[in-house]
């Protein structure tokens, strides 16, 4: 067992002026945590795919003369064996330990994390717009996504970066570095595949929806250098450390507070609209309500994408029900739903014409340039080797 | 003052035994194995240290910096330790990744004439 360690993709952060610093034993613990998820997705999934494959579902064609109908019947089967509630519970566990161990160290240091984040922010190349009269949507701030204690809202005083902080550090561990060193892939990937399918495309303006520490958009800013780049999100806290990392680093942004469903951008305003890992953290309501935003926002010719994890038609049924246990035990409550939705028909309905509306695959720019390509199944990583992109013209 | 950042998460946590205390066990097992884990490292490091210098120093271990070698060995003693931890479903595993069956082995017995 353990042959093929998801750990050995581990690669360390990539450093930058607003990272969260561990002391010796808090760095051990945070190696402990994502030793522990690399563990079960190497040793214990691949278990969990064969429990199903030879015993459970065989069983069940015997018992009903017919296979599991769909991921719904796959999940009363499997939540019956005593394996895959051992391994749904260590899931659980694992995300909890992650979260914790990564407070520890913004506890401890959390007034030179502030103080860093001021005089980063005073460099200003771009810029930093809070609005504390926002009403910050309620299907966001009402739930811990991921189980991250405080969720994107969080926000602890008039200088807080405690959401960014435990934020960037706790998807570095999750990811287990597959996302490359600066968590950067959905992001990289969805810059890569729209210059290379639009390699005459020259955005001026170019907008991130729900940027959470801005580590998606930076690619973008890499990738169309004389673009003017803005970044919006709801969490104050998330911004204020998105902005002093994005400084640290040297990349020109402009973070706003905003929802994404309801800007203060003039129409037409951006020729290029993004959204990383958004969709599935967004409320059935609300999605529709991003869209027509996006729509209202693009200039004539403008393109969007949105990255997120495959939709469900493009896996079998099985590697839905396991990538569907975050909707059931990752506080994702958005997941799975927003899987199933037509986001082509919804597209459609808020004003894209249908020969411009396209949904794709993009492969993973980071794994394809490290060499770690290869397809995963649910449960160990976002199955493929690709992230969905919904491409937008208008 | 210490800084305390609320640490409790939204939502009713799902149950995954049939009995909760199951769940609580696991969860309190697995921060057990954490700690397991830190004090590890603090003893290798301070063998490693010492083995360096000649003499234990309270700073010298704080500032150690383990290379990519050492992340290495420590990563490959972690995936042991889990595995070890995990034994009771190692067995269990491996009969449904094939590499050893309840069938096979009471063929085995059957082969030897038990």
């Amino acid at each position: 067992m353990g042959s093929q360690s998801n750990a050995f993709f581990a690669v360390p952060q990539g450093p930058h002026g607003m990272l969260v610093e561990a002391d010796r034993d808090e760095r051990a613990r945070q190696d402990f945590v994502r030793s522990f998820k690399a563990f079960i997705q190497s040793d214990i999934v691949p278990g969990i795919h064969a429990t199903y494959h030879h015993e459970v579902k065989p069983l069940h064609e015997q018992r009903a003369g017919h296979p599991p109908r769909d991921r719904h019947e796959i999940r009363q089967l499997m939540t019956q064996h005593p394996l895959f509630r051992n391994y749904a519970s260590l899931q659980r566990v694992s995300q909890e330990l992650l979260w914790d161990v990564v407070l520890d160290s913004i506890e401890r240091t959390l007034p030179d994390l502030v103080a860093r984040a001021r005089s980063q922010g005073k460099r200003m190349q771009g810029s930093l717009t809070l609005n504390p009269k926002l009403s910050l949507p309620k299907y966001a701030v009402g739930v811990d996504i991921h189980c991250m204690p405080g969720g994107y809202g969080g926000e602890g005083g008039p200088d807080d970066v405690t959401a960014g902080a435990l934020y960037d550090r706790g998807v570095y561990l999750y990811a287990l570095g597959m996302m490359g060193p600066m968590n950067d892939d959905i992001g990289g990937s969805a810059a890569k595949f729209v210059r290379d399918r639009f390699p005459d495309f020259k955005p001026r303006r170019i907008l991130d929806l729900g940027c959470t520490v801005g580590h998606s958009t930076l690619p973008f800013v890499d990738a169309f250098p004389q673009a003017e780049v803005h970044a919006i999100d709801i969490g104050p806290s998330l911004l204020r450390y998105a902005h002093a990392r994005a400084e640290s680093l040297g990349k020109r942004v402009h973070f706003s507070q905003q929802d994404a469903a309801a800007t203060n951008f003039p129409d037409g305003h951006f020729d290029l609209i993004t959204s990383s890992i958004l969709f599935h953290e967004t409320s059935a309501k609300a999605l529709p309500a991003i869209l027509r935003e996006t729509w209202r926002l693009l200039a004539p010719g403008g393109i969007a994408v949105h990255g997120d994890l495959p939709p469900f038609w493009a896996m079998d049924e099985f590697n839905q029900f396991m990538l569907d246990c975050e909707t059931w035990y990752n506080n994702e409550p958005y997941w799975g739903a927003m899987r199933e939705v037509d986001q082509v028909a919804l597209s459609i309905k808020a004003g894209f014409a249908a020969e411009n509306v396209e949904f794709c695959m993009a492969p993973s720019a980071y794994r394809a340039a490290a060499g770690h390509d290869r397809n995963f199944e649910a449960g160990e990583f976002a199955p493929g080797n690709a992230w969905q992109v919904l491409v937008t013209r208008k | 003052m210490s800084i305390s950042i609320k640490r409790s998460i939204k939502g009713r946590r799902p149950q995954f035994f049939a009995d909760v205390e199951t769940d609580r066990l696991q969860g309190m097992l697995m921060a057990m194995a954490t700690e397991m884990a830190v004090l590890y490292e603090r003893v290798d490091t301070l063998e490693r240290v010492a083995a360096r210098k000649g003499i234990v120093l309270a700073d010298d271990m704080q500032g150690f910096e383990p290379d990519e070698n050492v992340q290495a060995e420590r990563e490959a003693w972690r995936q042991k330790f889990l595995a070890r931890i995990f034994y009771l479903y190692r067995e269990e595993l491996d009969d449904r990744l094939g590499h050893e069956n309840d069938e096979q082995y009471r063929q085995f017995l059957k082969d030897v004439g038990r």
